[in-house]
């Protein structure tokens, strides 16, 4: 092995996309260089062992030509800190590359299978005061670490006194609060009336079941004010098991942390101002904990007369 | 009818712009045993004669008026059987919104929905009308209310209606005795001297069917014990 190979990475070519080890060829561990992942067509599985690509500047060409020719080219990670003749060895060699740059950082990610529920991030959080309930989602939108929107819209009306916060995958969370308002929308129109909270958290418990063995992927919160102005808030899983509470619910990626913070800071019949201070104090604290939620804040404070919507700031990370 | 030739198939129009087996249908409701129905300020009455084809027929085992959901019941005028169907199906319907929203289905969405299944036997190939007339009465957060669906599929709602053989007489009766702040016991009577009128022979608490529903929203079918203390405090 030339001994100017100081760093590598080593790809078992049969779990493409799992467990990956680094080692350098002089058997320290040492992390990962900026490695390139690409996935590979050929159908060429079979051998086991790993084939170790190197990101250097410092590699001579026939060292890798070696190295090519003596593993199997399964699948190959290539650095392009510095391309060299190296890489144009492999382009040579493995025309099925595929050369995508987003995949080089999703590398980190493709350790672990795909995770649907925190492949957008999102926060969302409800909680009960005095005639008068909160609902407040945080605003990032990402692409696994990738941030792609700052102002991303989790909480929606269905009509005055009725709120839903829609956590999860985005593209899920806006398909189901459209098939939402076209539920409320015909309701309306045939009952000459709003729906009530209770009733839009069975509709909406019952619509997800029917996804069930091909769900969407969405927690739903909702809050509403019901009869006599009574506010109502519940939460349901992504399958429609649907959990009352009479103090907050949350959902999301930052659930953990925003289970603790309302925890603490939650007193039952706080008038609306307290409300709104305890909420964003809870959301802005919990979401600094989760790296996918984040980028500010969305409240919205929803007493029998009036509703206040702010944006909130917080750490922009 | 000059419109015989167009009587055949029921999708079809005749000249004068009716289906002609929908008035059929009417025809066949007319000719049914007399029911009629009365909203009052805290409830709503449904009654109905029950004349049985002979003295041996257990009178225990005819259930005219039926019960939809606990606050809804219904009586009907025309074919028996074409009666139990339509309970069938209304009762389907409201459990089903009952497990979509886990709220009891308001009656105007019953009704709407019962009426809705009678208007596609009018419009569908190789059936038939159904050939009754229904009067739905239920209690909900609207207050207590009375529809009548027509085998058309039209509804309407009614203060009192009548319908079946004496619905002429009975109407005219009911004109005259209805009164908008009614209470249920006044109405009770009411319905039963209604349906005296028309009666042939001599009434009595097994031969006619009394349902009501008061502000407790309990649908129920009256007993012949109760009829029978409410006839006598008629007579």
């Amino acid at each position: 092995m030339p001994a100017s190979l100081h760093k590598g990475l080593v790809l078992s070519a049969d779990r493409p996309k799992s467990a990956c080890l680094e080692f350098s060829i002089d058997g320290f561990i040492h992390s990962p260089l900026r490695p390139v992942y690409f996935p590979n067509s050929s159908p060429r599985r079979s051998k086991p062992t790993g084939l170790a690509v190197f990101s250097l500047s410092s590699l001579a060409s026939a060292a890798v030509t070696e190295l090519v020719a003596a593993s199997h080219v399964g699948e190959c990670l290539l650095g392009i800190a510095q391309p060299s003749s190296a890489f144009l060895l492999l382009l040579a060699r493995n025309p099925s590359f595929l050369f995508v740059p987003q995949l080089i950082r999703a590398v980190w990610f493709d350790r672990f299978p795909l995770q649907i529920f925190e492949y957008n991030g999102s926060a969302v959080v409800a909680m009960v005061g005095k005639n008068c309930f909160a609902i407040a989602s945080d605003r990032r939108l990402g692409v696994q670490l990738q941030t792609v929107a700052t102002d991303f819209q989790r909480v929606f009306k269905i009509h005055d006194k009725l709120y839903i916060g829609l956590s999860g995958l985005g593209t899920d969370a806006q398909t189901l609060y459209q098939r939402l308002v076209f539920r409320h929308k015909l309701y309306q129109l045939r009952e000459e009336r709003d729906m009530k909270p209770e009733t839009f958290a069975s509709l909406v418990s019952a619509l997800l079941y029917e996804k069930r063995f091909g769900p969407y992927f969405c927690q739903p919160v909702i809050a509403g004010l019901g009869e006599n102005n009574e506010p109502f808030i519940c939460t349901m899983d992504c399958i429609g098991a649907k959990e009352l509470a009479k103090d907050f619910v949350v959902s999301g990626t930052a659930a953990e942390s925003l289970y603790g913070a309302c925890e603490s800071m939650y007193k039952p019949d706080m008038e609306p101002e307290e409300l709104f201070e305890t909420i964003s104090q809870a959301l802005r604290s919990s979401v600094d904990r989760d790296c996918l939620s984040g980028w500010g804040g969305y409240v919205l404070i929803v007493t029998p007369t009036e509703v206040r919507e702010s944006v909130i700031k917080g750490r922009m990370d | 009818m000059g419109d015989s030739q167009y009587s055949f198939s029921l999708t079809t129009f005749s000249p004068s712009g009716k289906l002609v087996q929908i008035e059929h249908a009417l025809t066949a409701v007319g000719s049914g045993q007399t029911s009629l129905g009365i909203k009052a300020a805290n409830g709503v009455v449904i009654a109905t004669e029950k004349k049985l084809p002979s003295i041996l027929v257990d009178e225990t085992s005819v259930q005219k008026i039926q019960a939809l959901t606990p606050n809804i019941g219904v009586v009907y005028s025309g074919m028996g059987p074409d009666f139990r169907v339509l309970v069938r199906k209304s009762r389907k319907q409201a459990q089903q919104y009952y497990r979509l929203y886990k709220e009891t289905i308001p009656v105007t969405q019953l009704v709407r929905e019962t009426a809705a299944v009678m208007q596609e036997f009018t419009q569908s190939g190789g059936v038939r009308p159904f050939g009754v007339s229904l009067l739905i009465a239920g209690y909900d957060d609207n207050g207590p209310q009375l529809y009548q669906v027509d085998p058309s599929g039209s509804y309407f709602s009614w203060k009192a209606s009548a319908m079946g053989k004496n619905v002429s007489n009975a109407k005219t009766f009911l004109e005259k005795r209805y009164t908008e702040d009614m209470e249920l016991d006044d109405a009770i009577h009411t319905a039963i001297l209604t349906l005296k009128e028309g009666y042939e022979g001599q009434i009595s608490s097994n031969n006619i069917e009394i349902g009501i529903i008061r502000s407790d929203r309990e649908f129920k079918v009256l007993s012949p014990a109760e009829i029978k203390d409410f006839l006598e405090e008629v007579e």
